[in-house]
């Protein structure tokens, strides 16, 4: 045989490593910890390098009814006005590797319960779970900074990831995940400097980078999702020739597939929302994953199932039996 | 990431009279626009045919274009030149085919192919579709195949794959269908030389079948000696990591070294071997060719030809192929539909493209009169035009300033996107007028102008 060689590219620059979640032996509670980031190359390039460690999928938890499509709230109709039993469903029930608690209770505009209230609930969750946990707020900018520190203060020593810094509110939120231990979540619009500025700026704050993830925005699939493709091929191309402001993990709110209308509405035409719902989902987080996801938040046990099983068999390598000549039969 | 090719190296090959006569002043600019692609070699009056021939190998995109079929519905593979859709952006997109098979009646057959045709479904002003029908022959029979073959092209204008390992049975087909150049499906190792020669002979392209790079590069070696070079390399999919090595590595070569510059494919239809409910398996279909398509596969085989597994597969194939650098927006002002009045409801929303077209198909389908303000968010989605900033009150206050909206209604009412819904008492105090607050997605806007509109007045 003529030879072939394959084109390797060494990469100067590589992603921190980050750990969300302590163990006893830690300071904290969990179980297990989550180690997401430490790339060396581009996703799923094992012939170039083996990158350290699998992306993980956290399921999202509200702590106050929100409205969810019908082909997701049948699966947690039985524990929404509980939200400890909702992440323990989660966790038990469905595999999620992390469990990400919304405290969208606390919006003013809408129940606004209190930060003391809202820390109750983070503490129920983690009482009731042993994996590791991220903790948002609800998006009032007013009542965020409150909630999310008396949320890392009742969670202190636990390594949580708290969501979100943005440019426009990133000082107290920074400090005080930092002051009690935790990691943050940057998150900015679908745009390449608007990220770097605000790792920049949390840089200058303190924060570590093994304590930082940044969030460049889940666009749903068939709204702008190759946008989000494109940024994040972008950021972690950066990452890996040595730009040290996005040598951070990424995090994919992938649940925001059902913000497509194709995902949840009730079209006859485009078949059953049960399944075509799910796979909306799941086609947006596989996609994401090839643009560099680390950590992946998900709804739909079935979009998950489907999302964490394809994570196994890139990392696995494991062979099924599809050969075309059963297939030409 | 990929080979950039310099004017200097296109201007060796030109007269250098700088004559004009092309329509650009010099050689040295006429190069330029060359590799720009705005212009094409046949424009200089002067240029040799072994110069020009220079030119155009130079210029070939690393991974050479694939036409299958002919006619208006022929598809075009491959042709494209970088590595990232940020870099410039990818040219040709990923076809899609769905199977059939020879085993079936004709009832059967007609039923599946109608039903094929029948996926579609338009979004951002394109119809998307499946491109391709791959017959595969599944009797095994020559006789039997090329009958299906036959009906199959009687029977729909979408342009074929034939599929089968066994020579006699391609050629069977192939007679058939050769002056439609079929894809050919599928060189091996065992029978490439038979396979070559039958797509010599039709001047068809032909597909090999491998389970590395290292193979492809051998075989298409091969087939290259044999004077074959509409060639699609189609990598085994048992396993997905191998899978995606093979297809990064090959679309690498092609781009960096101009090594293995073909297009690739999957036949991601292979997931329903698997013993799994069929839910299940459309499933995993699916996403491996999600997978295929954002990692450089320039074709995808499926077997589901269920609108709720296709349709994620289309519109992502939209999304990944679309102009990066061309933002998918509309022009920012005021839209009228229907027969507006000075009564007539006004609304407000951002010009991301995909926003406007769903949200005027909505309005259209509601059969409402009225305006819409269409805001400049340079593109962006009303939701993320919000968090980010470019949907404020300013810019709305900017907008109905700069449309002259106050002389066409008679009312001061703005209707926002729920969406929006924070942005209420910051827009009237911007404007002086008054919000009402949307539906959270604009298929709600007809419900909504019959239970809202006209505002009460208080």
């Amino acid at each position: 045989m003529t030879s072939f060689t394959p084109t390797i590219k060494t990469y100067p620059g590589s992603i921190a490593e980050v750990q969300i979640g302590a163990t006893r032996s830690e300071g904290g509670t969990r179980g297990k910890a989550v180690k997401v980031g430490g790339e060396k190359t581009l996703p799923f390039y094992s012939f170039e390098l083996e990158n350290p460690n699998r992306p993980v999928v956290a399921i999202d938890v509200f702590d106050a009814p929100v409205k969810l499509p019908r082909a997701i709230r049948e699966y947690y109709e039985d524990v929404m006005d509980n939200p400890a039993s909702w992440a323990e469903k989660c966790v038990k029930k469905f595999d999620a590797d992390l469990v990400s608690i919304h405290l969208v209770s606390t919006d003013s505009k809408g129940l606004n319960r209190s930060a003391q209230e809202a820390a109750k609930t983070v503490e129920a969750i983690l009482q009731a779970v042993d994996v590791p946990v991220i903790i948002g707020g609800s998006g009032d900018p007013k009542k965020d900074p409150e909630v999310l520190a008396k949320a890392a203060e009742a969670s202190e020593g636990e390594r949580c990831l708290i969501m979100s810094a943005t440019l426009e509110l990133y000082e107290p939120i920074a400090e005080s995940a930092i002051a009690h231990g935790h990691n943050i979540l940057a998150w900015t619009p679908v745009d390449v400097h608007m990220a770097k500025r605000l790792n920049r700026l949390l840089f200058g704050l303190g924060v570590p980078k093994n304590r930082l993830i940044m969030d460049p925005t889940t666009a749903a699939l068939g709204y702008g999702l190759e946008y989000t493709f494109s940024v994040m091929e972008r950021i972690r191309i950066l990452a890996l020739e040595g730009d040290e402001e996005v040598q951070v993990p990424m995090l994919c709110g992938i649940s925001n597939a059902w913000g497509a209308r194709e995902a949840w509405m009730k079209t006859p035409e485009l078949g059953p929302a049960e399944f075509r719902g799910p796979l909306w989902e799941a086609l947006t987080g596989v996609t994401l994953l090839m643009a560099g996801a680390d950590v992946l938040l998900m709804v739909h046990p079935k979009a998950v199932k489907s999302v964490k099983d394809v994570i196994s068999k890139l990392y696995s390598g494991e062979k099924l039996p599809m050969n075309i000549l059963n297939w030409l039969k | 990431m990929s080979v950039r090719i310099s004017p200097l190296q296109i201007y060796k090959f030109l007269p250098k009279k700088n004559c004009g006569e092309c329509g650009v002043p010099t050689c040295m600019a006429f190069a330029a626009k060359i590799i720009e692609g705005t212009i094409t070699v046949e424009a200089c009056p002067h240029i040799t045919p072994d110069k020009k021939a220079g030119i155009e190998s130079l210029v070939a995109p690393p991974v050479k274009a694939i036409k299958i079929g002919r006619g208006d519905k022929a598809v075009t593979i491959g042709g494209e030149k970088v590595l990232y859709r940020h870099e410039l952006k990818f040219f040709n997109k990923t076809a899609i085919a769905v199977d059939l098979d020879d085993s079936m009646t004709k009832d059967e057959m007609l039923a599946r192919l109608r039903k094929i045709e029948e996926l579609k479904f338009t979004r951002v002003g394109e119809t998307l579709h499946v491109d391709l029908i791959a017959l595969k022959s599944a009797v095994g029979n020559p006789k039997t195949f090329a009958d299906a073959v036959s009906f199959v092209m009687d029977s729909t204008k979408l342009p074929m794959i034939l599929c089968s390992l066994n020579p006699a049975v391609m050629e069977a087909g192939v007679n058939v269908a050769g002056p439609a150049k079929p894809l050919i499906y599928a060189a091996t190792f065992d029978n490439y030389q038979s396979m070559s020669e039958l797509a010599k002979k039709n001047g068809c392209p032909l597909a090999v079948h491998v389970r590395n790079v290292n193979e492809a590069f051998e075989l298409t070696s091969r087939l290259e000696r044999a004077g074959v070079e509409e060639l699609v390399i189609d990598f085994d999919i048992s396993s997905i990591r191998e899978a995606v090595n093979n297809l990064v590595i090959t679309r690498r070569s092609a781009i960096i070294k101009r090594e293995v510059g073909y297009p690739t494919m999957t036949v991601p239809a292979l997931n329903w071997l698997i013993d799994a409910n069929e839910v299940d398996k459309a499933f995993s279909e699916a996403l491996t060719a999600a997978i295929s398509i954002v990692r450089y596969s320039s074709l995808v085989v499926l077997h589901s030809a269920e609108m709720w597994s296709v349709l994620p597969i289309l519109t992502l194939r939209q999304g990944i192929f679309s102009d990066p650098v061309k933002p998918a927006a509309v022009n920012p002002g005021l839209y009228t539909f229907g027969t507006p009045n000075k009564n007539s409801p006004v609304m407000v929303t951002t010009n991301f493209a995909l926003t406007y077209h769903t949200v005027t198909s909505d309005i259209e389908s509601a059969k409402i009169n009225c305006y819409l303000l269409v805001l400049d968010t340079d593109g962006l989605s009303v939701a993320t035009a919000v968090a980010g900033g470019r949907f404020t009150a300013e810019v709305v206050s900017n907008a109905i300033k700069k449309t002259g909206l106050e002389g066409m209604v008679a009312h001061k009412h703005l209707i926002i996107p729920g969406v929006a819904s924070a942005l209420k008492s910051k827009i009237e105090d911007a404007t002086g007028w008054r919000v009402l607050v949307g539906p959270m997605d604009s298929s709600g806007i007809f419900e909504f102008i019959k239970a809202k509109w006209p505002p009460k007045v208080d």
